[in-house]
């Protein structure tokens, strides 16, 4: 694992239902170093969330569980790691923000207080110091203090979901997970809340894992990108060079189907077909009924990781040697 | 809040006209003359004629609805009553007391009935309903599952004659006969009356508790390293309890209800008792006044649990709380105290 900060190796996460075993997430491996900022970028039901929650050893009980590979944080294996080990390092050492804000929050609870709680938790604070410091975040985000008293439907969705942010960076979490942070916000917030999670990462020197559907997004950020699809990274490198010249036929249609007008609004879709069923993956490369440049063998063999002009790629079109 | 309440009060008149119209045509339409039933059996048709004159009995149908409401004021004395707006319906033909007079000695004998009941009830129900929810499918959740249903299927008479039998009349642990000054002859009917309401409320708390547990912001609360424990008990239980809340309330309108079926059965003296009876003897104020102070205490009962209801719930409170007492909002938590720079 060398001197990376997160190191996931392998990591095959299921669902199990009464009727079917879904494969959320194949056979991922992924290494950041600490204060890299990651993108992962994906079709709906690409299996990012459970990503994130695996990372956070928070996927659903009891149908939800890791079957194989592992993750290290710091040098620790988390799948390994007590129940009362992990809730130290939620929160703490890794958190999260999640998709929809207008959820996010309890509904019957003050922001103030489930900001202040998340303190508390990890810190020994009394209830001043806790309060000082609740402000300092709230004010931070972009919200007044004096209205920490307030509950969460007093407040807009960008709003919340600045509380939902504060609430995460409350105790400077040294991975942060961001689960597509602005899909549910009016485009002029996503902006607004965008730029502001950039500027926090850059002062607060957190490590980022930007989940996003948005190409658009993710550039504005990151570092490095990582294409996720059916549970597998197809392409994984510089976003410069992601974005230069993408190497996998699916980051490839993922860019044809950018409006090349509208910068903001580059959403996943004009690739002709379906992201396969989870629960019945094709055999061989699981994008080849997509693939446009499909060769009998992508039906057959799994294309392995190849290295490629200093990007990792899966694709049986990239040959070494 | 006040304006609210005043609004909620004023809302409760029709509803209780309502119920008296409906309670006042049925006792009209049912079989059996309340005169006959006084007289003697050989009593002949012309005395029943001049009784029934007496008790106002021979007017039409609305003139003694308005006898009802405003007050009666017939050839003799005896028969006499101001009307519900004075809250006097006459007296008892049966016992010849004021009716509210014994509905307001006995009511408190049906509230500590209830109330224990009640008690019982969500003391069980709820830590049930929760250990239910937070083990889903485990064989407790099974176990309880099954005795919730047991529980909602079986009528208040049958459970209560069956405990009389195996505590009463086997075991010799209780009397079956129960009064208020012996609480251990309260235990069976507390038992029979809470029996449904522990089921609904256990069940309804489960499948609340399992609902609120999906939520995003219990997922939230565990990613923020907050223990297991406090995870249920601050942030789920208290979403979970808003539903519970209302069935509650509902609940105690049932208790009121049971209370009628279970005071019967154990001969307790209540409202209950007193309603049969009075159905029994075709005693017409009696019934009336039962009724309409039956419905009473519903319609309070349910105010008081909207009240409740927006203590609970911050997002209620919103609507009743006018912007110009937004102050109070601090009294329910320390945290917004002094935070103004
Ligand atoms: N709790 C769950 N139970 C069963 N299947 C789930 C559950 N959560 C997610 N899935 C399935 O796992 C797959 C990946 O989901 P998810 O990780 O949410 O994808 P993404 O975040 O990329 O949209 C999807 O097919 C989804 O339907
Ligand atoms: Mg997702």
């Amino acid at each position: 694992m060398g001197k990376a900060q997160l190191s996931i190796q392998n990591l095959q996460v299921e669902y199990h239902t009464d009727e079917e075993v879904i494969h959320a997430v194949n056979g991922i491996s992924l290494d950041l170093e600490e204060g890299e900022s990651l993108g992962l970028v994906g079709e709906t039901g690409a299996g990012k969330t459970t990503l994130a929650l695996s990372i956070l050893g928070l996927l659903p009980k009891p149908n939800g569980r890791i079957v194989d590979g592992s993750i290290f944080f710091e040098g620790k294996e988390l799948s390994k790691t007590s129940e009362e080990e992990m809730r130290q390092i939620r929160g703490n050492r890794i958190s999260m923000i999640f998709q929809d804000p207008m959820t996010s929050l309890n509904p019957i609870f003050p922001v103030g207080e489930q900001i202040a709680e998340a303190l508390e938790v990890h810190f020994s604070l009394t209830k001043e110091q806790a309060e000082k410091k609740t402000a300092e975040l709230l004010e931070l985000v972009g919200i007044p203090r004096n209205r920490m008293g307030e509950y969460p439907h007093q407040f807009s969705g960008g709003m919340k979901q600045r509380v939902v942010i504060a609430m995460a960076l409350a105790c400077n979490p040294k991975l942060l997970l961001a689960d597509e942070p602005t899909t549910a916000l009016d485009v002029t917030i996503q902006a607004q809340v965008l730029r502001m999670i950039r500027d926090l990462k850059r002062r607060m020197r957190t490590t980022l894992i930007l989940i996003s559907h948005d190409l658009g997004v993710v550039a504005q950020i990151c570092n490095t990108v990582a294409i996720m699809y059916a549970g597998k990274i197809m392409e994984y490198g510089k976003i410069e060079d992601v974005f230069r010249n993408p190497l996998h036929p699916y980051t490839e249609g993922l860019f044809a189907s950018i409006p090349r007008l509208d910068r903001t609004q580059r959403r996943l879709s004009s690739i002709p077909g379906l992201i396969p069923d989870p629960s019945n993956l094709p055999t061989g490369c699981v994008f080849h009924p997509r693939c446009p440049y499909r060769m009998g063998v992508c039906e057959k063999t799994v294309p392995p990781l190849v290295e490629w002009e200093g990007r990792k790629v899966h694709c049986l079109k990239y040959r070494e040697g | 809040m006040l304006r609210y309440l005043f609004h909620r009060i004023l809302q409760l008149i029709p509803v209780i006209l309502g119920v008296t119209l409906i309670v006042f045509t049925l006792t009209y339409i049912a079989p059996g003359d309340p005169a006959r039933l006084l007289l003697p059996q050989d009593a002949s048709d012309e005395d029943v004629a001049q009784l029934k004159h007496a008790m106002g009995l021979d007017r039409s149908f609305f003139v003694q609805y308005y006898h009802f409401l405003f007050g009666y004021d017939g050839p003799g004395d005896s028969f006499d009553y101001k009307g519900l707006f004075a809250l006097d319906l006459g007296r008892s033909y049966v016992s010849n007391r004021p009716v509210f007079g014994t509905i307001l000695e006995r009511f408190p004998n049906t509230v500590l009935l209830s109330t224990v009941a009640l008690c019982l009830s969500i003391l069980v129900s709820i830590p049930f309903g929760i250990i239910s929810a937070t083990r889903q499918y485990s064989k407790i959740d099974m176990v309880v599952t099954v005795l919730a249903l047991v529980g909602i299927s079986m009528p208040a008479f049958w459970l209560g004659m069956l405990l009389i039998w195996i505590f009463s009349v086997q075991l010799k642990l209780f009397p079956s006969l129960a009064v208020p000054s012996n609480p251990l002859s309260i235990v069976l009917p507390a038992l029979t009356l809470a029996a449904m309401s522990t089921a609904v409320q256990t069940r309804m708390t489960r499948s609340s508790m399992l609902e609120v547990l999906r939520q995003d912001y219990i997922r939230t609360a565990r990613a923020k390293g907050l223990d297991e424990r406090v995870v249920i008990r601050k942030h789920a239980l208290r979403n979970a309890l808003i539903p519970v809340v209302t069935v509650v309330g509902i609940q105690v309108g049932q208790l009121l209800v049971g209370a009628v079926l279970t005071e019967t059965v154990f001969s307790y003296p209540g409202i209950g008792t007193i309603m049969v009876d009075a159905i029994n003897r075709k005693d017409t104020p009696q019934i009336l006044a039962s009724v309409v102070f039956m419905a009473l205490i519903f319609a309070l009962v349910n105010l008081i649990v909207d009240i409740l209801y927006a203590f609970i719930d911050p997002r209620i409170k919103a609507q009743y709380v006018q912007a110009g007492i937004r102050k109070k909002r601090g009294l329910f938590h320390a945290i917004s105290r002094k935070t103004t720079p």
